[in-house]
């Protein structure tokens, strides 16, 4: 049996799939010959199932990316994201979590430099950032979705994952052959 | 005819394209994907028939803009056209009356553009496969079968020639098939499919086979590549649109609807046309093109909402303008190859369903290309007319078919819909 070509990075929005776009999917794309990112907040029950049945049959690798959100930790999450019956079908190997949602992914790449050319609070951590919080560091002469893109064309990785536990996890499971 | 094939090579954003088409075609892609630069392959071909290659060239640019821009500027284009063509030419030879019947027709054309000190390059190649019977008594039904072969008619860089793949034995030349090809030879200015469809349409006798006055100038691939028609309907404009006069065939962008609508109106397809538009708008009653002192032809419409009242052009929806427009390029308009930018413009995605049905009927009689963003037209299409362009990883455009795609029937058989895939870019899986 050869090793599946094919990987879906099932997201929830826009944020998300900008973010997978850029940082996450070309370091991937030299274990996969095809990559695709769905946006599954939309979907019911049963299209997740068929969705995940369908990747198995056709032998494709898949990963369900969802936020922490308010769970203390990312087992919680998977836990709760199991009993929530939606999610039944995925195996808890194939989720992986966001500590706490995207915009943390984002602000742990922008270096403390790039910070101050923005004036920009720095954090030392992201873990505990929260989308409201990221919001109000967004400086006035940008809309939220250009600062997204600004921090995008500078991130760094190695920032990001020294500045972020779940990032560091994911980067470490998924793309160990990114590591500096 | 119906056009089975189009190839082509270096052609603006295509590095290489070869798809086979059907009756019913509906072309899908993300945004600057390469689909309209399809359609511009059709155009080409019109033009490179009706106005000649010269014309043809400055109408999509200039050479620079025909060939991909990431390939050197000097390479060399072609574009393919295959039909299935069947047709009927006669011969009166010493040993009967032959009949030349065609299969297939496949049109070529390379183009090696100017540079430098060296001078633009064309080739065309024009054949027809054909089979040969004869009747050694014409009107007498003692058919003899020869066999099959091809008639040729070539041009490289204005040297034309005629080629003739026959049964052995037969006595046929150049000069049966064609007597008047001296005409057309040796003309660098002038594409050779350009002065095939001039001199047939000089003899007027394009649309009928000729048993009398054989000439391979006269079949009509030309006319109807001549005959392709592009509809990208402004509904904005037509309603805005007081005409006095124009053709008589409908505007690509259906400007002169009200002028096209009167004389159909007046004629016995005025049920038809009404039946057909009722299918779609059901609340369409009747409709009617009147004259105005200054003699602006307006188009007025009934609905069942207006109490008995006519409502002028600029009252209407724009949907309601653009099926009413579609309805007349699809089943009013004389031509064989139908091609229209995103059908569904401003119509209810409810509508949609029912404007999918009624393409599909028109292309039992005329073929249809269609391009469209619209999930709800594809979910109705049917995944074996969907065509999907997108780019490849160089950046050239391609385009696949979704229904051959093992993983796409993985997901339908999954009860996943076509709309739904589409939407989550899924149809160019492998």
């Amino acid at each position: 049996m050869t090793d599946p070509d094919t990987l879906f990075l099932m997201v929830e929005g826009r944020d998300d799939v900008r973010f997978f776009e850029t940082v996450i999917v070309p370091p991937l794309k030299q274990k996969y010959k095809g990559i695709k990112i769905l946006e599954h907040s939309g979907w019911t029950k049963r299209e997740v199932d068929r969705f995940i049945d369908s990747f198995r049959r056709i032998r494709a690798d898949y990963i369900l990316i969802k936020d922490l959100n308010s769970a203390p930790c990312v087992s919680v999450r998977k836990q709760k994201l199991l009993e929530e019956g939606k999610y039944q079908s995925i195996e808890t190997d194939n989720i992986a979590v966001v500590v706490r949602e995207i915009e943390s992914w984002y602000l742990a790449g922008f270096s403390e430099k790039d910070c101050r050319r923005l004036k920009i609070k720095a954090h030392k951590s992201t873990n505990d950032l929260v989308k409201e919080q990221f919001d109000q560091l967004v400086p006035e002469r940008y809309l939220r979705a250009d600062f997204m893109i600004e921090i995008l064309k500078c991130l760094s990785i190695e920032e990001a994952k020294r500045r972020n536990r779940s990032f560091r996890y994911f980067m470490d499971k998924y793309l160990p052959e990114v590591t500096a | 005819m119906t056009v089975t094939r189009l190839k082509a090579s270096n052609f603006k954003s295509f590095k290489e394209l070869d798809v086979e088409l059907g009756p019913f075609n509906v072309l899908i892609g993300a945004n600057a994907s390469g689909k309209s630069n399809f359609v511009q392959a059709f155009r080409f071909l019109k033009n490179i028939v009706t106005v000649g290659l010269d014309s043809a060239i400055t109408l999509q640019g200039s050479e620079e803009y025909l060939g991909n821009i990431r390939i050197a500027s000097q390479s060399g284009m072609s574009l393919e056209i295959s039909a299935y063509f069947p047709g009927l030419i006669g011969v009166r030879l010493d040993v009967g009356f032959l009949n030349i019947n065609t299969t297939t027709a496949v049109y070529r054309i390379n183009i090696n553009p100017a540079h430098k000190t060296k001078k633009r390059a064309v080739s065309e190649i024009l054949t027809y496969a054909c089979e040969y019977s004869i009747f050694e008594v014409p009107g007498i039904e003692n058919r003899k079968i020869l066999g099959s072969g091809s008639i040729k008619v070539s041009s490289d860089n204005g040297h034309t020639s005629i080629e003739i793949d026959k049964p052995e034995n037969l006595a046929l030349t150049e000069n049966h098939i064609s007597p008047k090809f001296s005409n057309i030879k040796n003309d660098e200015s002038k594409s050779l499919a350009f002065q095939m469809f001039s001199l047939g349409v000089q003899n007027g006798k394009m649309k009928s086979t000729m048993l009398n006055e054989p000439s391979i100038t006269s079949w009509p691939l030309q006319l109807r590549i001549s005959r392709f028609s592009f509809y990208d309907i402004e509904s904005k404009l037509i309603k805005e649109s007081l005409v006095t006069a124009g053709r008589s065939e409908l505007d690509e962008n259906g400007a002169n609807l009200s002028i096209v609508l009167k004389k159909i109106l007046a004629s016995d397809d005025r049920i038809k046309l009404l039946n057909l538009i009722n299918d779609v708008l059901p609340y369409v009653e009747d409709l009617n093109v009147v004259t105005s002192s200054d003699r602006a032809m307006l188009l007025t419409l009934q609905e069942s909402y207006s109490k008995g009242k006519f409502l002028p052009a600029n009252l209407l929806s724009d949907g309601t303008i653009n099926v009413i427009a579609l309805i007349i390029a699809l089943f009013f308009e004389d031509n064989d190859l139908v091609i229209i930018e995103e059908p569904e413009k401003y119509l209810h995605p409810h509508l949609v369903s029912r404007l999918v049905n009624l393409m599909m009927d028109a292309s039992k009689k005329k073929q249809i290309i269609v391009t469209t963003h619209n999930p709800e037209f594809v979910r109705h299409a049917g995944l074996e007319n969907l065509l999907l362009v997108s780019r490849d990883e160089d950046g050239f455009s391609v385009v696949k078919k979704p229904a051959e795609s093992e993983a796409v029937k993985v997901f339908l058989e999954n009860e996943l819909g076509i709309d739904e895939l589409y939407v989550q870019n899924l149809l160019d899986m492998p």
